[in-house]
């Protein structure tokens, strides 16, 4: 849900966006770089689907 | 010959050594069905039996449903080992379902004897294992396919779940099962050469993410059974304390409260609570007005205890390691000495998944649902409070939300607590739920460590004599496990990483002691090696700063030529970091540590700056011996995850404390583990090529992390981070 509100607001996000917008969750097991990843490649789908 | 630990009914552990024997199999027979066969008529002596149909059912529709004898925590094993077996087998990948088995003889490790995720033994114990019952499996599909035909099975060859003869004949998996069922496993079967493999050291998305991605995949805690009540437990406010009297009026006020009475605890007693839903027991629990009565109770103090650990530390302690001469260190001046001082606070696992476990007691039988790391013991522990065998204890493993050691408990206490309240209820499923607030206070904590070391350095720059005391409570110590672990009063748990370094160091000298303290303490993900690592690596950094050596030559320098894994690893993490590693930021400084465990090499290098007066890791390189790498793709998750797990450890607050007794910290708000900011902003893994048995990579992650970046910090402030959690930079 904060990765879709970042990607609505933020169309292409920084990583300094990304902390900010992704800073209240915790994921236990640790995949912080994954999550990174996965808002940039969505980013980039997002931003060629041309939605 | 493998060896086999057999944890019989009283609980303790003998060692035996067993042949690996022969198999029996037919395709369709129901896995269950074969394992309670074996708990019954089979003689208690037999050789170890792998009946290739408990773990391999080829339905009729062509689906292969492949039993996991381990439990999925997060970890990725529930699509790795699957894998391994469908390789060997030529299965047709895409139509393979993996399911976790339930408690069985035939799922446990075959190195440990229990059923276990433990040791990071999952893929490194396993992997012959599911090798051989795949290409077992095949073989007999060949020879039901070769006899239909009237051909040699040589004249075979097999690729996706399909038989292929000559003259372009074929059948399927699905359409041969039935017959192959009817052949004698063969006792031996040649296994590919690594050029064959079609699914180990790919990388293969793992087969429960869509499940999670959508929400649909069930945990342990989502489980809803018909009738089903749910518990939880008011435990004493310091450990071991019991329950004088109580009063539940107000508790049993609540809607859907069903019943409120006192347990036994693993320690001391509490007052259960079971309702139709968790909202109103929990809710009842804090109405509940309980006198407790904690007289002859140690009430542990964690200010106290670091005065007494480093009194001890002063003196030494039982010996772990002693190569050279013992008192070398005395010989060296002062000036080139180092004596330093090392605090590790206690550390809670809090995985995400509240731990739980489901029980119903039927009287002469009973039912589990557990995502628990040691299927084996726990089924044996609700055997036990049941007054059942173990045999009329039907365990499911369920899938769990994490765990980092804290599912597999050698007391059972949750499961044991689950057993006693479903006795009450009987006939009735309860779910014990252990909040997060009861998790974080309830102990099973990583024991807080104490480390003195003095480092003599000799006139190369190079250690030339190393005095190490470890004071910290034994993990092991009146467990099962502990005629396993302790030789001569030392808990390797407590040593592993420094007693037995990779390191060269001519006169080394280890001891430790293990005070006995009223917290309940268990391993989290790593064990020892989470504060071993850090004094090594932070120590050899020390002495490569002061001897003016990259921290990766001096390494190379310092590891012992058969350190083979860790050697390749720095040589693989030199190349991987040359673009970065000399062309930082003004501002940004490298960190670089390495750390073997669990037979995996690890060597990290980080650039981290400081922001807001915390750590900033910018990047994080990875360089990993593990052996053959069954999934790289699930060793990569596993790296890039398991250094942000490792990262609790330097969180600001990033320790549970005890004052007179009482835990300090209740969630997430006073014991913080790191966010998104706190860990690194990528990580690239790299896999040193390997064609040796592959190694754990559950815990290895863990070590290396927090050196390498306090490394860096002390390149940035000249400082020297000795004391976790790191509350200032």
């Amino acid at each position: 849900m904060s990765a879709v509100a970042l990607l609505k607001a933020t169309p292409k996000p920084t990583e300094k966006n990304i902390e900010e917008s992704m800073g209240g969750n915790l994921c236990r097991c640790g995949t912080y770089p994954r999550i990174r990843e996965a808002i940039k490649t969505a980013a980039i789908q997002i931003t060629k689907g041309g939605a | 010959m493998a060896a086999r630990v057999e944890l019989n009914r009283r609980g303790f552990l003998r060692v035996s050594f067993v042949a690996a024997g022969g198999l029996f199999v037919s395709l369709y027979l129901d896995p269950k069905s074969v394992s309670v066969a074996q708990e019954g008529p089979m003689p208690q002596a037999a050789a170890k039996v792998y009946p290739p149909d408990a773990f391999v059912n080829i339905r009729p529709d062509g689906k292969i449903v492949i039993q996991v004898n381990r439990l999925e925590f997060g970890q990725g094993v529930q699509t790795s080992l699957p894998m391994v077996l469908a390789d060997e087998m030529d299965a047709d990948w895409s139509n393979v379902i993996a399911q976790l088995a339930p408690a069985a003889d035939v799922y446990k490790d075959p190195l440990f004897g229990i059923q276990i995720v433990g040791g990071s033994g999952s893929i490194a114990h396993s992997f012959t294992q599911y090798r051989e019952l795949g290409a077992k499996t095949r073989a007999m599909l060949v020879a039901a396919a070769a006899e239909r035909w009237a051909v040699t099975p040589n004249q075979c060859r097999t690729e996706a779940s399909v038989v292929h003869g000559p003259g372009g004949r074929s059948a399927t998996y699905a359409e041969l099962a039935s017959d192959a069922a009817r052949k004698p496993v063969p006792a031996k079967v040649n296994l590919k050469s690594a050029s064959e493999f079609r699914l180990i050291g790919k990388r293969v998305k793992r087969l429960d993410s869509g499940a999670k991605c959508n929400g649909s995949l069930k945990f342990g805690l989502d489980l809803d059974l018909e009738g089903m009540k749910v518990a939880v437990v008011a435990h004493p406010p310091v450990f071991g304390g019991r329950v004088k009297s109580f009063i539940d009026t107000e508790a049993r006020r609540i809607e859907g409260i069903r019943d409120v009475f006192e347990i036994p605890l693993a320690k001391g007693t509490g007052v259960a609570i079971v309702a139709d839903k968790f909202w109103p027991a929990k809710q009842a629990r804090s109405r509940l007005k309980i006198d407790w009565d904690l007289r002859g109770v140690e009430a542990a103090d964690t200010v106290e205890l670091w005065t007494r650990y480093k009194q001890l530390a002063g003196t030494p302690g039982n010996v772990a390691a002693s190569n050279g001469d013992a008192n070398a260190i005395d010989k060296i001046p002062a000036q080139k000495r180092i004596v330093a001082e090392y605090e590790f606070p206690f550390l809670a696992h809090t995985p995400m998944e509240p731990l739980n476990t489901t029980v119903r007691f039927d009287g002469d039988r009973a039912e589990v649902w557990a995502g628990s790391q040691f299927q084996t013991v726990d089924q044996m522990a609700v055997a036990e409070v049941l007054g059942l065998k173990p045999d009329q204890v039907t365990f499911h493993t369920e899938m769990a939300g994490g765990g980092f050691g804290r599912r597999a408990v050698t007391d059972s206490h949750v499961q044991r607590e689950a057993a006693v309240i479903a006795k009450r209820l009987r006939g009735t499923p309860v779910k014990l739920v252990w909040t997060r607030e009861d998790d974080v206070q309830g102990g099973y904590y990583r024991p807080m460590h104490f480390h003195r070391v003095e480092v003599g350095i000799g006139p190369n720059g190079l250690p030339l004599a190393w005095r190490h005391v470890i004071v910290g409570q034994s993990l092991l110590a009146g467990t099962p496990f502990e005629s396993f672990a302790i030789k001569n009063g030392v808990d390797s748990t407590a040593t592993e990483g420094t007693a037995d370094t990779h390191y060269n160091i001519p006169n080394l000298h280890v001891t430790a002691h293990h005070p006995r303290v009223n917290v309940p303490v268990l391993w989290w993900r790593s064990v020892g090696h989470t504060h071993n690592a850090f004094v090594m690596e932070t120590l050899i950094d020390e002495l490569a700063t002061r001897a003016r050596i990259d921290p990766i030559a001096y390494r190379q320098k310092l590891l012992k030529p058969d350190a083979k894994k860790l050697l390749r690893t720095l040589e693989l993490l030199d190349k991987a970091t040359a673009s970065w590693r000399n062309k930082l930021p003004k501002g940004h400084a490298l960190g670089v540590s390495c750390h073997e465990c669990f037979d995996t090499g690890v060597a990290c290098a980080v650039d981290v700056s400081i922001e807001n007066k915390r750590p900033k890791i910018h990047r994080a390189t990875l360089a990993v011996d593990c052996g053959i790498a069954v999934n790289p793709l699930s060793v990569e998750s596993q790296f890039q995850a398991g250094i942000g797990f490792g990262l609790t450890q330097l969180m600001a607050k990033g320790a549970i404390t005890l004052k007179n007794g009482f835990v300090e910290q209740r969630n997430w708000d006073g014991y913080v583990p790191p966010y998104i900011v706190d860990a690194p902003v990528a990580v690239d893994v790299h896999i040193v090529p390997s064609t040796e048995a592959p190694t754990g990579c559950g815990e290895p992650p863990v070590p290396v992390i927090s050196p390498a970046v306090v490394n860096a910090l002390s390149r940035l402030t000249g400082k020297r981070y000795r004391s976790l959690p790191l509350v200032t930079v």
